[in-house]
C-alpha cells in the first residue's frame, strides 16, 4: 500500500494497522424490520434531533425492535456496555450531535 | 536523496494527507533512528493509544512524526512526556480534539531545559522564529493528526479551530518572573524540566498601559476573564493567565503574590446568572451544578466566577517588554505537569 515509501527509505507517520481497518462499512441491503440503535450524545437537542430521525424512519422500515441508549457525556466515549449491547442487538446505529 | 528527490518526497506526504498544511521534512531511516535514539527508549515502545481512534504511537512513530516537524533529536523526551502527559484522564485529550470548540493543546516549558534546548520565553513568545516552539508543537500537532486520526474535518470539527493548531509551545519566562514558576508552585524543583499540557484557545490579549498598581491592573484582567463566550463560566475547569515581565513587575511592586492575584481575580472576575442564562454554554452542562455550590441559582443576580476554586486560575510570566498580558481561556478540563526525563 505504502511501498513507495518503502523504496524511497522513508518511514511512515502513522499506525499502519490502524489505516489499513479505518474503512467505511458495507452497505447495508435492506432495513425493514432491522434493529434500529439510537445513541444520543447528550449534547443539547441530539434527543430531539434523534427522535425525529426515529419516528421518521420508523414509519418507512416498520423496525423489529428500536434500541435507545445514551452517552453519561458527549465528550467521552460511550461506556463499554453501552456499545456492546448496541454491537450485539442493532443491525446498525445512528448517533448524532445537537447543539 | 537528491533535491529534486527531496521535492517529490515532500509531495508523497502531501498526497497522503499526512502534513499541516506546510511541508515536511521526509522521514528517512536515518533521522528517525537519531530521534529514537535521543528518546532513551525502545523504538517499538508504545507510548500512548492516541484519540480519538485509538492509533498505537510508538516511539519509532512519534520520531517520523518530530522529523518531519523538523525537530532536533533533543526534542524527544519533551515530546514523548508532553503526549504521555495528555492522555491522562483529568486533561481529556479525546474531548478537546472531537470539539467544535477553539481549544487545542498548549505545551509550556519550565526548567533547565528551557535554556538547554533555546525554547523562546520572551518577546513574541506566541510567535515565530524559534526552531525549538515551532517545531516541538508542530510534532505534537502532527502526531496527533497522523496516529490518533484527529484529521481536521474529518474527525476533529472545531468550527474554527485556530493557528496553535499548527504549533502551540512556549516557555515560561522565569528570570523576568517576581514569583515562583509555574513548575515549582506545582511541586517540582527549580532545577526540574517539566513541561505542562493545557487545552487553550489562542491568547486573548488583555491591553494595559494605564495601571499603576496591582488593584487597578487586575480590574481591567478580571473583565477578561469573565467573558460570557468563554467555557469557563459555565463549565469551570481551569483557565491560564500569563502576564507579560512589565505587567508581573508593577504587581509585585505593590506587594501582591500568586494566591493575592487569585483571590482578587475569584472576587471580581464575575458575571450575575440573569447574563448567563442569556446564552453561551448555558443549559444542561450547567444544570449538572457544574457552578460552585454556593451560587444561589434562583436569585438572577446572584454572581458566578469563572472557576470553581480560586486555585483554578494558574499563572505564569512569559513575553517580552510592553504593558500586555494575555488571558489562554480553556475547554474545561485540567492541565497537566510531568518531569522530562533527561
Amino acid at each position: 500500500m505504502w511501498e513507495q515509501f518503502r523504496r524511497l527509505g522513508l518511514l511512515l507517520p502513522i499506525d499502519e494497522d490502524l489505516a489499513r481497518q479505518r474503512r467505511a462499512a458495507p452497505a447495508l441491503p435492506a432495513l425493514h424490520g432491522a434493529v434500529a440503535g439510537f445513541l444520543d450524545n447528550r449534547k443539547n437537542n441530539a434527543d430531539r434531533l434523534l427522535a425525529r430521525i426515529r419516528d421518521m424512519m420508523q414509519a418507512h422500515f416498520a423496525f423489529a425492535d428500536i434500541v435507545w441508549r445514551a452517552k453519561f457525556i458527549y465528550s467521552r466515549t460511550a461506556a463499554p456496555e453501552i456499545l456492546e449491547e448496541l454491537a450485539e442487538r442493532c443491525r446498525f446505529v445512528i448517533t448524532a450531535i445537537g447543539d | 536523496m537528491r533535491i529534486d528527490e527531496t521535492i517529490d518526497a515532500i509531495e508523497l506526504y502531501y498526497a497522503q494527507g499526512w502534513t499541516d498544511g506546510l511541508p515536511v521534512v521526509p522521514p528517512t531511516r536515518v533521522k528517525v533512528q537519531a530521534m529514537v535514539e535521543h528518546s532513551g527508549r525502545a523504538a517499538s515502545e508504545v507510548i500512548a493509544e492516541l484519540p480519538p481512534q485509538g492509533g498505537k504511537a510508538t516511539v519509532e512513530r512519534i520520531a517520523t512524526n518530530a522529523v518531519m516537524a523538523g525537530c532536533l533529536p533533543e526534542y524527544m523526551p519533551v515530546i514523548l512526556t508532553a503526549l504521555e502527559a495528555m492522555l491522562e484522564t483529568r486533561f481529556n485529550l479525546r474531548g478537546v480534539l472531537c470539539s467544535t470548540h477553539v481549544s487545542t493543546p498548549l505545551l509550556i516549558l519550565n526548567g533547565p531545559i528551557v535554556q538547554a534546548l533555546h525554547v523562546n520565553s520572551g518577546h513574541n513568545v506566541f510567535g515565530p522564529g524559534w526552531r525549538a516552539n515551532a517545531t516541538i508543537g508542530r510534532a505534537v500537532q502532527l502526531a496527533l493528526v497522523n496516529i490518533g486520526g484527529a484529521q481536521p474535518g474529518v474527525l476533529d470539527k472545531a468550527t474554527f479551530g485556530h493557528p496553535g493548531k499548527y504549533t502551540y509551545c512556549i516557555a515560561e519566562n522565569e528570570a523576568a518572573s517576581p514569583w515562583e514558576p509555574l513548575h515549582v508552585e506545582r511541586g517540582f524543583q527549580r532545577e526540574e524540566s517539566t513541561v505542562t499540557v493545557y487545552p487553550a484557545e489562542a491568547p486573548h490579549n488583555i491591553n494595559n498601559h494605564g495601571s499603576q498598581n496591582a488593584h487597578d491592573l487586575l480590574t481591567v484582567v478580571a473583565d477578561c476573564l469573565s467573558i460570557l463566550g468563554s467555557n469557563h463560566m459555565y463549565l469551570g475547569g481551569e483557565c491560564f493567565l500569563v502576564f507579560s515581565p512589565e505587567h508581573a513587575a508593577t504587581i509585585a511592586a505593590s506587594g501582591w503574590r500568586k494566591q493575592d492575584i487569585r483571590a482578587f481575580l475569584y472576587e471580581h472576575a464575575r458575571q450575575p446568572v440573569r447574563l448567563l442564562q442569556v446564552g453561551g454554554m448555558y443549559g444542561t452542562e450547567t444544570h449538572r451544578n457544574l457552578w460552585p455550590r454556593w451560587v444561589n441559582r434562583a436569585d438572577p443576580e446572584a454572581l458566578v466566577p469563572p472557576v470553581r476554586r480560586a486555585e483554578d486560575l494558574s499563572i505564569l510570566v512569559a513575553g517580552g517588554a510592553g504593558k500586555h498580558s494575555v488571558f489562554l481561556p480553556g475547554w474545561g478540563s485540567r492541565s497537566v505537569t510531568r518531569k522530562i526525563p533527561l
